[in-house]
């Protein structure tokens, strides 16, 4: 498959080196030069530089014969435009895109994004396993 | 000169404008002549110094921080009972996001949204999102004045 990323950072780099070693071809687009530059060091060349809500970056980055587009920036609304237009412009078949703000994630839903993934309740959800949802529990964790 | 613009100072529209900078604060001052209801929200308080404090201090705008990308904030707006919406912030992704609350969720009847890249524009076109390029409207403006005199 041929999977578009959009973010250069810690989380759009290790989605970037697991496809990868699927065997799937990948391009990651970024803003941030020196982000690309550290990322093709160790995958190769892999990055566009550029922003991902521009439509003609989405082109550079081969968004056109995309199966799989992830927007995985740190701002909710760049990864919402980039896959609406990753979808709607350029065929891509699947989009995901990760949200921090919890409300994000059925609004994105019911604009088109075919996977949205909530980390701010992921991480809440964890954090209850570990400390429980109650005020003694949490007191029995701390003493 | 380009044709003077007047918002007709009969007309009854409720407006929510997102984004208070150079577009935004000129809009509202410009709209809220009516007899409507002017909303400015911006996540940035000092952004509300570029509006006529006479205008605030009468009531004629309503300025509120919060951000626009969010339903909820949207809402204390009261975007759900606006007729016109207008995305002007600096950055064209938190409009079209802001813009497709309000369409979409909200229903609003006409939404209108500061964007430059064309793609999108046609894209959110689609949805009944009316995108204007301030770049583009400048270039026309140009090029209109160096064909002239």
């Amino acid at each position: 498959m041929y999977i578009v990323i959009l973010g250069a950072g810690t989380v759009g780099g290790a989605i970037a080196k697991w496809c990868l070693s699927l065997d799937h071809e990948v391009s990651v687009i970024d803003t941030d030069v020196s982000r690309c530059a550290a990322l093709d060091e160790e995958l190769g060349s892999v990055s566009v530089i550029g922003d991902g809500t521009d439509a003609s970056v989405l082109i550079r980055a081969g968004c056109n014969r995309s199966d799989v587009f992830i927007g995985t920036s740190g701002f909710d609304e760049d990864n919402l435009v980039a896959c609406q237009l990753a979808r709607n412009e350029f065929g891509a078949l699947k989009t995901i895109a990760l949200v921090k703000i919890p409300e994000h994630e059925g609004l994105f839903t019911k604009l088109g994004i075919d996977v949205v993934i909530n980390q701010t309740d992921i991480l809440i959800d964890r954090l209850k396993g570990e400390l429980g949802d109650s005020d003694e529990r949490m007191m029995g964790i701390i003493e | 000169m380009l044709d003077e613009l007047q918002w007709p100072s009969f007309r009854e529209n409720r407006v929510v404008i997102m984004g208070c900078g150079q577009i935004g604060s000129s809009v509202a001052n410009t709209m809220a002549g009516g007899q409507g209801s002017v909303h400015v929200i911006d996540k940035d308080p000092s952004a509300f110094g570029l509006l006529p404090e006479a205008l605030i201090d009468d009531g004629r705008i309503l300025a509120l921080v919060g951000d626009g990308t969010l339903e909820s904030d949207l809402r204390r707006a009261n975007t759900q009972d606006c007729d016109i919406f207008i995305a002007v912030s600096g950055k064209d992704a938190s409009n079209a996001l802001a813009a497709q609350i309000a369409k979409i969720i909200f229903q609003v009847e006409t939404v209108i949204c500061r964007m430059n890249d064309q793609p999108s524009k046609n894209m959110y076109a689609e949805a009944g999102i009316v995108a204007i390029s301030v770049a583009e409207m400048a270039t026309n403006a140009i090029i209109k004045f160096s064909g002239t005199d």
